[in-house]
Protein backbone atom coordinates (compact mmCIF):
# COMPACT_ATOMS: atom_id res chain seq x y z
CA UNK A 1 0.00 0.00 0.00
CA UNK A 2 1.55 3.32 -1.06
CA UNK A 3 1.55 6.44 1.07
CA UNK A 4 -1.45 7.97 -0.73
CA UNK A 5 -3.61 4.95 -0.02
CA UNK A 6 -2.42 4.88 3.58
CA UNK A 7 -3.43 8.53 4.01
CA UNK A 8 -6.93 7.67 2.77
CA UNK A 9 -7.26 4.80 5.22
CA UNK A 10 -5.50 5.85 8.40
CA UNK A 11 -6.17 3.39 11.21
CA UNK A 12 -8.89 4.79 13.44
CA UNK A 13 -6.84 3.91 16.52
CA UNK A 14 -4.24 6.46 15.37
CA UNK A 15 -7.02 9.05 15.08
CA UNK A 16 -8.38 8.13 18.52
CA UNK A 17 -4.94 8.52 20.08
CA UNK A 18 -4.34 11.89 18.43
CA UNK A 19 -7.84 13.06 19.39
CA UNK A 20 -7.25 12.05 23.02
CA UNK A 21 -3.99 14.01 23.05
CA UNK A 22 -5.58 17.00 21.27
CA UNK A 23 -8.20 17.19 24.03
CA UNK A 24 -6.06 16.22 27.03
CA UNK A 25 -3.03 18.45 26.48
CA UNK A 26 -4.88 21.80 26.21
CA UNK A 27 -7.14 20.80 29.11
CA UNK A 28 -4.17 20.08 31.37
CA UNK A 29 -2.11 22.97 30.08
CA UNK A 30 -4.38 25.64 28.50
CA UNK A 31 -3.01 27.32 25.39
CA UNK A 32 -4.71 30.64 26.09
CA UNK A 33 -5.96 31.08 22.53
CA UNK A 34 -8.61 33.55 23.66
CA UNK A 35 -11.99 34.07 22.07
CA UNK A 36 -13.44 37.01 20.18
CA UNK A 37 -16.99 37.89 21.19
CA UNK A 38 -19.38 37.18 18.33
CA UNK A 39 -22.37 39.42 17.55
CA UNK A 40 -24.86 36.72 18.66
CA UNK A 41 -23.38 36.52 22.16
CA UNK A 42 -22.93 40.28 22.42
CA UNK A 43 -26.61 40.72 21.46
CA UNK A 44 -27.65 38.30 24.23
CA UNK A 45 -25.45 40.05 26.78
CA UNK A 46 -26.80 43.46 25.74
CA UNK A 47 -30.37 42.22 26.01
CA UNK A 48 -29.86 40.99 29.59
CA UNK A 49 -27.99 44.20 30.42
CA UNK A 50 -30.99 46.21 29.18
CA UNK A 51 -33.39 44.53 31.64
CA UNK A 52 -34.37 46.57 34.70
CA UNK A 53 -32.41 45.73 37.83
CA UNK A 54 -34.36 43.68 40.35
CA UNK A 55 -36.56 41.98 37.76
CA UNK A 56 -37.47 38.29 37.69
CA UNK A 57 -36.17 35.55 35.39
CA UNK A 58 -37.39 32.00 34.89
CA UNK A 59 -34.69 29.61 33.71
CA UNK A 60 -35.39 26.13 32.37
CA UNK A 61 -32.57 23.67 33.00
CA UNK A 62 -33.68 21.38 30.20
CA UNK A 63 -30.67 19.12 29.82
CA UNK A 64 -29.17 15.85 30.97
CA UNK A 65 -25.68 14.60 31.82
CA UNK A 66 -23.49 14.73 28.73
CA UNK A 67 -24.65 18.18 27.69
CA UNK A 68 -23.67 19.93 30.91
CA UNK A 69 -20.24 20.46 29.34
CA UNK A 70 -21.80 23.08 27.06
CA UNK A 71 -24.68 24.26 29.19
CA UNK A 72 -23.39 24.48 32.77
CA UNK A 73 -20.75 27.08 31.80
CA UNK A 74 -23.42 29.05 29.92
CA UNK A 75 -25.73 28.92 32.94
CA UNK A 76 -22.99 30.02 35.33
CA UNK A 77 -21.86 32.88 33.11
CA UNK A 78 -25.36 34.27 32.68
CA UNK A 79 -26.12 33.83 36.40
CA UNK A 80 -23.14 36.09 37.13
CA UNK A 81 -24.78 38.80 35.03
CA UNK A 82 -28.21 38.23 36.59
CA UNK A 83 -26.64 38.27 40.04
CA UNK A 84 -24.89 41.57 39.39
CA UNK A 85 -28.22 43.04 38.28
CA UNK A 86 -30.06 41.59 41.32
CA UNK A 87 -32.53 39.85 39.04
CA UNK A 88 -34.46 37.20 40.97
CA UNK A 89 -34.26 33.70 39.52
CA UNK A 90 -36.80 30.89 39.42
CA UNK A 91 -35.34 27.63 38.09
CA UNK A 92 -37.38 24.75 36.68
CA UNK A 93 -36.25 21.58 34.93
CA UNK A 94 -37.90 19.25 32.44
CA UNK A 95 -35.32 16.54 33.25
CA UNK A 96 -34.65 15.22 36.77
CA UNK A 97 -30.94 15.84 36.23
CA UNK A 98 -31.69 19.44 35.24
CA UNK A 99 -32.82 20.17 38.79
CA UNK A 100 -29.49 18.87 40.11
CA UNK A 101 -27.57 21.04 37.63
CA UNK A 102 -29.72 24.00 38.62
CA UNK A 103 -28.80 23.45 42.26
CA UNK A 104 -25.09 23.49 41.36
CA UNK A 105 -25.28 26.58 39.13
CA UNK A 106 -27.59 28.65 41.33
CA UNK A 107 -25.03 28.52 44.13
CA UNK A 108 -23.23 31.29 42.20
CA UNK A 109 -26.00 33.70 43.18
CA UNK A 110 -24.96 33.50 46.83
CA UNK A 111 -21.77 35.37 45.85
CA UNK A 112 -24.09 38.28 45.10
CA UNK A 113 -25.87 38.15 48.46
CA UNK A 114 -28.90 36.21 47.20
CA UNK A 115 -31.07 34.43 49.73
CA UNK A 116 -32.79 31.13 48.89
CA UNK A 117 -36.56 31.43 48.70
CA UNK A 118 -36.45 35.22 48.65
CA UNK A 119 -34.19 35.99 45.70
CA UNK A 120 -33.93 32.62 43.98
CA UNK A 121 -35.55 29.24 44.06
CA UNK A 122 -35.06 25.84 42.47
CA UNK A 123 -38.53 24.43 41.83
CA UNK A 124 -37.16 21.16 40.55
CA UNK A 125 -38.31 18.70 37.92
CA UNK A 126 -41.66 18.58 36.16
CA UNK A 127 -42.96 15.81 33.92
CA UNK A 128 -45.20 16.37 30.93
CA UNK A 129 -43.19 18.69 28.70
CA UNK A 130 -45.02 21.52 26.98
CA UNK A 131 -48.41 20.92 28.59
CA UNK A 132 -46.90 21.23 32.07
CA UNK A 133 -44.90 24.28 31.02
CA UNK A 134 -48.19 25.80 29.83
CA UNK A 135 -49.81 24.97 33.17
CA UNK A 136 -46.80 26.48 34.99
CA UNK A 137 -47.15 29.60 32.86
CA UNK A 138 -50.77 29.98 34.01
CA UNK A 139 -50.15 29.27 37.68
CA UNK A 140 -46.62 28.32 38.82
CA UNK A 141 -47.45 27.23 42.36
CA UNK A 142 -50.24 24.93 41.15
CA UNK A 143 -47.65 22.80 39.35
CA UNK A 144 -44.88 23.08 41.92
CA UNK A 145 -46.50 22.72 45.32
CA UNK A 146 -43.04 22.08 46.78
CA UNK A 147 -39.61 23.20 45.59
CA UNK A 148 -36.59 20.93 45.01
CA UNK A 149 -35.59 21.26 48.67
CA UNK A 150 -39.05 20.27 49.90
CA UNK A 151 -40.31 23.72 50.96
CA UNK A 152 -43.93 24.73 50.33
CA UNK A 153 -43.66 27.10 47.38
CA UNK A 154 -46.63 29.17 48.55
CA UNK A 155 -44.61 30.07 51.65
CA UNK A 156 -41.60 31.36 49.67
CA UNK A 157 -41.51 35.15 49.22
CA UNK A 158 -40.25 34.89 45.63
CA UNK A 159 -43.18 32.67 44.62
CA UNK A 160 -45.70 35.03 46.21
CA UNK A 161 -44.58 37.61 43.64
CA UNK A 162 -45.10 35.25 40.70
CA UNK A 163 -48.68 34.54 39.72
CA UNK A 164 -48.10 33.67 36.07
CA UNK A 165 -45.46 33.70 33.33
CA UNK A 166 -46.31 37.37 32.71
CA UNK A 167 -44.64 38.26 36.03
CA UNK A 168 -41.21 37.35 34.63
CA UNK A 169 -39.15 40.00 32.89
CA UNK A 170 -37.18 37.33 31.08
CA UNK A 171 -37.32 33.62 30.30
CA UNK A 172 -34.39 31.43 29.42
CA UNK A 173 -34.07 27.82 28.45
CA UNK A 174 -30.80 25.94 28.65
CA UNK A 175 -31.67 23.21 26.25
CA UNK A 176 -30.25 20.03 24.76
CA UNK A 177 -33.22 19.22 22.54
CA UNK A 178 -36.84 18.17 22.79
CA UNK A 179 -36.28 14.43 23.35
CA UNK A 180 -37.69 13.62 26.77
CA UNK A 181 -37.86 17.20 27.97
CA UNK A 182 -39.21 20.59 26.96
CA UNK A 183 -37.60 21.84 23.75
CA UNK A 184 -36.86 25.36 22.61
CA UNK A 185 -39.90 25.40 20.30
CA UNK A 186 -42.16 24.75 23.28
CA UNK A 187 -40.58 27.64 25.19
CA UNK A 188 -41.19 29.95 22.23
CA UNK A 189 -44.85 28.93 22.14
CA UNK A 190 -45.51 29.12 25.89
CA UNK A 191 -43.30 32.02 27.03
CA UNK A 192 -43.12 34.27 23.97
CA UNK A 193 -46.26 33.60 21.95
CA UNK A 194 -48.70 32.96 24.82
CA UNK A 195 -47.38 35.42 27.42
CA UNK A 196 -45.14 37.84 25.51
CA UNK A 197 -42.18 37.26 27.82
CA UNK A 198 -38.80 37.84 26.12
CA UNK A 199 -36.86 34.62 25.73
CA UNK A 200 -33.18 33.82 25.39
CA UNK A 201 -31.77 30.39 24.68
CA UNK A 202 -28.63 28.55 25.67
CA UNK A 203 -28.27 25.49 23.50
CA UNK A 204 -25.71 22.86 22.61
CA UNK A 205 -23.63 23.55 19.51
CA UNK A 206 -25.63 21.19 17.30
CA UNK A 207 -28.93 22.90 18.15
CA UNK A 208 -27.75 26.33 17.00
CA UNK A 209 -28.75 25.62 13.41
CA UNK A 210 -32.38 24.81 14.16
CA UNK A 211 -32.87 27.73 16.58
CA UNK A 212 -31.24 30.52 14.61
CA UNK A 213 -34.62 31.04 12.88
CA UNK A 214 -36.17 32.25 16.13
CA UNK A 215 -33.47 34.87 16.57
CA UNK A 216 -34.03 36.27 13.09
CA UNK A 217 -37.80 36.28 13.57
CA UNK A 218 -37.36 38.23 16.83
CA UNK A 219 -39.07 35.52 18.90
CA UNK A 220 -35.78 34.87 20.66
CA UNK A 221 -33.81 37.85 21.93
CA UNK A 222 -30.49 36.05 21.96
CA UNK A 223 -28.92 32.66 21.61
CA UNK A 224 -25.84 31.11 23.17
CA UNK A 225 -24.62 28.12 21.18
CA UNK A 226 -22.21 25.61 22.59
CA UNK A 227 -19.14 25.96 24.73
CA UNK A 228 -17.79 28.80 22.64
CA UNK A 229 -20.72 31.03 23.57
CA UNK A 230 -20.07 30.19 27.23
CA UNK A 231 -16.43 31.20 26.83
CA UNK A 232 -17.43 34.48 25.18
CA UNK A 233 -19.99 35.19 27.90
CA UNK A 234 -17.40 34.48 30.59
CA UNK A 235 -15.26 37.13 28.94
CA UNK A 236 -18.15 39.61 28.88
CA UNK A 237 -18.97 39.12 32.56
CA UNK A 238 -15.25 38.98 33.36
CA UNK A 239 -15.45 35.55 35.03
CA UNK A 240 -13.19 33.23 33.05
CA UNK A 241 -13.96 29.61 33.94
CA UNK A 242 -14.48 26.17 32.44
CA UNK A 243 -15.92 27.52 29.18
CA UNK A 244 -12.70 29.35 28.39
CA UNK A 245 -10.54 26.37 29.36
CA UNK A 246 -12.67 24.02 27.27
CA UNK A 247 -12.35 26.16 24.15
CA UNK A 248 -8.67 25.30 23.75
CA UNK A 249 -9.47 21.59 23.75
CA UNK A 250 -12.38 22.11 21.37
CA UNK A 251 -10.17 24.19 19.06
CA UNK A 252 -7.58 21.44 18.83
CA UNK A 253 -10.24 18.73 18.31
CA UNK A 254 -11.88 20.65 15.46
CA UNK A 255 -8.52 21.40 13.91
CA UNK A 256 -7.51 17.74 14.05
CA UNK A 257 -10.72 16.65 12.30
CA UNK A 258 -10.24 19.28 9.55
CA UNK A 259 -6.60 18.23 9.09
CA UNK A 260 -7.65 14.59 8.69
CA UNK A 261 -10.43 15.51 6.24
CA UNK A 262 -8.03 17.62 4.16
CA UNK A 263 -5.36 14.89 4.24
CA UNK A 264 -7.85 12.25 3.14
CA UNK A 265 -9.10 14.39 0.25
CA UNK A 266 -5.64 15.52 -0.87
CA UNK A 267 -4.48 11.89 -0.93
CA UNK A 268 -7.60 10.90 -2.89
CA UNK A 269 -6.99 13.58 -5.56
CA UNK A 270 -3.28 12.85 -5.86
CA UNK A 271 -4.00 9.14 -6.08
CA UNK A 272 -6.58 9.69 -8.85
CA UNK A 273 -4.16 11.93 -10.73
CA UNK A 274 -1.38 9.37 -10.41
CA UNK A 275 -3.67 6.61 -11.66
CA UNK A 276 -4.85 8.85 -14.56
CA UNK A 277 -1.23 9.61 -15.48
CA UNK A 278 -0.28 5.94 -15.35
CA UNK A 279 -3.23 5.05 -17.61
CA UNK B 1 -65.46 -0.58 21.64
CA UNK B 2 -67.27 2.39 23.21
CA UNK B 3 -64.85 2.57 26.15
CA UNK B 4 -61.74 1.80 24.10
CA UNK B 5 -62.37 4.05 21.10
CA UNK B 6 -65.31 6.42 21.49
CA UNK B 7 -64.62 7.69 25.02
CA UNK B 8 -60.90 8.45 24.36
CA UNK B 9 -61.87 10.17 21.10
CA UNK B 10 -64.41 12.38 22.87
CA UNK B 11 -61.94 13.19 25.68
CA UNK B 12 -59.17 14.02 23.18
CA UNK B 13 -61.54 16.13 21.07
CA UNK B 14 -62.91 18.14 24.00
CA UNK B 15 -59.47 18.64 25.61
CA UNK B 16 -57.88 19.59 22.29
CA UNK B 17 -60.54 22.15 21.39
CA UNK B 18 -60.56 23.70 24.89
CA UNK B 19 -56.75 24.05 25.09
CA UNK B 20 -56.45 25.45 21.56
CA UNK B 21 -59.27 27.97 22.12
CA UNK B 22 -57.73 29.00 25.47
CA UNK B 23 -54.36 29.57 23.77
CA UNK B 24 -55.77 31.95 21.19
CA UNK B 25 -58.69 33.68 22.98
CA UNK B 26 -59.12 35.39 26.36
CA UNK B 27 -62.33 33.68 27.54
CA UNK B 28 -62.17 33.26 31.33
CA UNK B 29 -64.23 30.02 31.73
CA UNK B 30 -62.39 28.34 28.85
CA UNK B 31 -59.05 29.48 30.30
CA UNK B 32 -59.97 27.97 33.68
CA UNK B 33 -61.04 24.71 32.10
CA UNK B 34 -57.86 24.57 30.00
CA UNK B 35 -55.79 25.23 33.11
CA UNK B 36 -57.43 22.20 34.81
CA UNK B 37 -56.86 20.03 31.74
CA UNK B 38 -53.17 20.99 31.66
CA UNK B 39 -52.83 20.14 35.35
CA UNK B 40 -54.45 16.72 34.76
CA UNK B 41 -52.04 16.20 31.91
CA UNK B 42 -49.03 16.84 34.14
CA UNK B 43 -50.41 14.35 36.71
CA UNK B 44 -50.87 11.74 33.96
CA UNK B 45 -47.31 12.43 32.79
CA UNK B 46 -46.01 11.62 36.29
CA UNK B 47 -47.89 8.30 36.19
CA UNK B 48 -46.36 7.65 32.76
CA UNK B 49 -42.93 8.24 34.29
CA UNK B 50 -43.72 5.69 37.00
CA UNK B 51 -44.97 3.21 34.41
CA UNK B 52 -41.70 3.70 32.53
CA UNK B 53 -39.79 2.77 35.69
CA UNK B 54 -41.94 -0.33 36.24
CA UNK B 55 -41.46 -1.31 32.60
CA UNK B 56 -37.67 -1.02 32.90
CA UNK B 57 -37.68 -3.24 36.01
CA UNK B 58 -39.88 -5.87 34.30
CA UNK B 59 -37.81 -5.90 31.13
CA UNK B 60 -34.46 -6.28 32.85
CA UNK B 61 -35.80 -8.79 35.40
CA UNK B 62 -36.92 -10.94 32.45
CA UNK B 63 -33.50 -10.49 30.85
CA UNK B 64 -31.87 -11.73 34.05
CA UNK B 65 -34.24 -14.69 34.30
CA UNK B 66 -33.33 -15.69 30.74
CA UNK B 67 -29.61 -15.17 31.25
CA UNK B 68 -28.39 -14.84 34.87
CA UNK B 69 -24.97 -13.72 33.57
CA UNK B 70 -26.46 -10.64 31.91
CA UNK B 71 -24.24 -8.15 33.68
CA UNK B 72 -25.77 -5.06 32.05
CA UNK B 73 -29.32 -5.83 33.23
CA UNK B 74 -28.00 -6.66 36.69
CA UNK B 75 -26.01 -3.41 36.86
CA UNK B 76 -29.05 -1.45 35.73
CA UNK B 77 -31.34 -3.03 38.32
CA UNK B 78 -28.85 -2.63 41.16
CA UNK B 79 -28.15 1.04 40.38
CA UNK B 80 -31.86 1.68 39.78
CA UNK B 81 -32.81 0.28 43.18
CA UNK B 82 -29.94 2.01 45.02
CA UNK B 83 -30.78 5.39 43.48
CA UNK B 84 -34.49 5.06 44.27
CA UNK B 85 -33.88 3.89 47.84
CA UNK B 86 -31.35 6.67 48.50
CA UNK B 87 -33.65 9.27 46.90
CA UNK B 88 -36.73 8.17 48.84
CA UNK B 89 -35.05 7.46 52.17
CA UNK B 90 -32.54 10.30 52.34
CA UNK B 91 -34.02 12.88 49.98
CA UNK B 92 -32.93 14.27 46.65
CA UNK B 93 -30.83 16.99 48.24
CA UNK B 94 -28.98 14.60 50.55
CA UNK B 95 -25.21 14.15 50.32
CA UNK B 96 -25.61 10.49 49.26
CA UNK B 97 -27.99 11.31 46.40
CA UNK B 98 -25.80 14.22 45.28
CA UNK B 99 -22.78 11.90 45.39
CA UNK B 100 -24.51 9.41 43.08
CA UNK B 101 -25.37 12.23 40.69
CA UNK B 102 -22.01 14.03 40.78
CA UNK B 103 -19.70 11.04 40.77
CA UNK B 104 -21.62 8.34 38.88
CA UNK B 105 -24.45 9.76 36.79
CA UNK B 106 -22.72 12.85 35.38
CA UNK B 107 -19.29 11.28 34.68
CA UNK B 108 -20.80 8.21 32.97
CA UNK B 109 -23.14 10.39 30.92
CA UNK B 110 -20.28 12.68 29.93
CA UNK B 111 -18.00 9.74 29.14
CA UNK B 112 -20.55 8.19 26.79
CA UNK B 113 -21.25 11.55 25.16
CA UNK B 114 -17.56 12.30 24.76
CA UNK B 115 -17.15 9.18 22.63
CA UNK B 116 -18.92 11.19 19.94
CA UNK B 117 -15.76 13.27 19.48
CA UNK B 118 -13.95 10.10 18.43
CA UNK B 119 -16.72 8.53 16.36
CA UNK B 120 -17.76 11.74 14.62
CA UNK B 121 -14.11 12.55 13.92
CA UNK B 122 -13.39 9.26 12.18
CA UNK B 123 -16.80 9.31 10.46
CA UNK B 124 -16.05 12.80 9.09
CA UNK B 125 -12.61 11.68 7.93
CA UNK B 126 -14.07 8.71 6.03
CA UNK B 127 -17.31 10.28 4.76
CA UNK B 128 -16.15 13.80 3.82
CA UNK B 129 -14.63 12.90 0.45
CA UNK B 130 -15.12 15.26 -2.50
CA UNK B 131 -16.25 12.55 -4.90
CA UNK B 132 -18.76 14.84 -6.65
CA UNK B 133 -19.86 18.49 -6.58
CA UNK B 134 -22.50 18.01 -3.84
CA UNK B 135 -20.05 16.15 -1.59
CA UNK B 136 -17.43 18.86 -2.20
CA UNK B 137 -19.89 21.61 -1.19
CA UNK B 138 -20.84 19.68 1.97
CA UNK B 139 -17.22 19.07 2.92
CA UNK B 140 -16.08 22.65 2.32
CA UNK B 141 -19.06 24.04 4.25
CA UNK B 142 -18.48 21.58 7.08
CA UNK B 143 -14.80 22.44 7.36
CA UNK B 144 -15.49 26.20 7.31
CA UNK B 145 -18.11 25.87 10.08
CA UNK B 146 -15.87 23.57 12.15
CA UNK B 147 -13.03 26.08 12.00
CA UNK B 148 -15.23 29.16 12.27
CA UNK B 149 -16.78 27.87 15.50
CA UNK B 150 -13.49 27.73 17.39
CA UNK B 151 -10.92 30.46 18.17
CA UNK B 152 -8.05 28.69 16.43
CA UNK B 153 -9.98 28.72 13.15
CA UNK B 154 -10.25 32.49 13.15
CA UNK B 155 -6.53 32.74 13.94
CA UNK B 156 -5.41 30.41 11.12
CA UNK B 157 -8.02 31.40 8.52
CA UNK B 158 -9.69 34.69 9.54
CA UNK B 159 -12.41 34.42 6.87
CA UNK B 160 -13.91 31.32 8.52
CA UNK B 161 -15.58 33.26 11.37
CA UNK B 162 -17.65 35.64 9.18
CA UNK B 163 -18.22 32.86 6.65
CA UNK B 164 -19.62 30.65 9.42
CA UNK B 165 -21.96 33.44 10.55
CA UNK B 166 -23.17 33.83 6.97
CA UNK B 167 -23.66 30.09 6.45
CA UNK B 168 -25.59 29.78 9.72
CA UNK B 169 -27.74 32.88 9.38
CA UNK B 170 -28.49 32.76 5.64
CA UNK B 171 -28.11 29.29 4.12
CA UNK B 172 -29.01 27.40 7.28
CA UNK B 173 -31.97 29.57 8.29
CA UNK B 174 -33.51 29.32 4.81
CA UNK B 175 -33.40 25.53 4.93
CA UNK B 176 -34.47 25.30 8.57
CA UNK B 177 -37.50 27.55 8.01
CA UNK B 178 -38.72 25.30 5.22
CA UNK B 179 -38.34 22.21 7.39
CA UNK B 180 -40.00 23.85 10.41
CA UNK B 181 -42.96 25.24 8.47
CA UNK B 182 -43.55 21.92 6.73
CA UNK B 183 -43.25 20.07 10.04
CA UNK B 184 -45.65 22.48 11.75
CA UNK B 185 -48.27 22.06 9.01
CA UNK B 186 -48.00 18.29 9.35
CA UNK B 187 -48.29 18.62 13.13
CA UNK B 188 -51.45 20.73 12.80
CA UNK B 189 -52.95 18.21 10.38
CA UNK B 190 -52.29 15.25 12.72
CA UNK B 191 -53.59 17.21 15.74
CA UNK B 192 -56.80 18.07 13.89
CA UNK B 193 -57.26 14.42 12.90
CA UNK B 194 -56.88 13.37 16.56
CA UNK B 195 -59.28 16.09 17.75
CA UNK B 196 -62.02 15.11 15.28
CA UNK B 197 -61.44 11.39 15.86
CA UNK B 198 -60.02 10.45 12.47
CA UNK B 199 -56.61 9.45 13.89
CA UNK B 200 -57.11 6.42 16.13
CA UNK B 201 -53.60 5.01 16.23
CA UNK B 202 -52.92 7.15 19.31
CA UNK B 203 -55.39 4.91 21.19
CA UNK B 204 -53.77 1.70 20.07
CA UNK B 205 -56.01 1.12 17.03
CA UNK B 206 -55.20 0.86 13.31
Amino acid sequence: MDILEKLQNIDKRVFYLLMALAIAIPTISPLGLGVDVTPAVQRTFDFVASLPDGGRAVIGFDYEPGDEIDLNPQAKAILHQLGAKKIKVVAIASFPAGAMFAEQCLAILEEYGYEYGKDYVNLGHYAGGEATLAAFANNPTAIFAKDWRGNDTSSLPIMQEVKSMKDFTMAMTLNDGPTGGTGTHEWVRQAVMAHNVPLIMGVTGVLAASNETYVQSGQCKGILAGLRAAAEYEQLVNKLAEGTVGMDAQSMAHLLIVIFVVLGNAAMFLSKRAKGGAA
Amino acid sequence: MFLRKTVPTIIAGVCGVVVVVAYFFEIAPIKDLASHILKWQSVIAVFALGLGGVNIIRLHTKNLQRDPKNFYSLALLVTFVITIVVGLAMGQTSAAYTFIFDYINVPTGSAIFSLLAFYIGTAAYRAFRAKNAEAAILLITGCIVMLGRVPIGAKILPFTAPATDWIMSVLNVGGQRGVMIAGAIGFIAVSLRIIVGLERRAYGGE
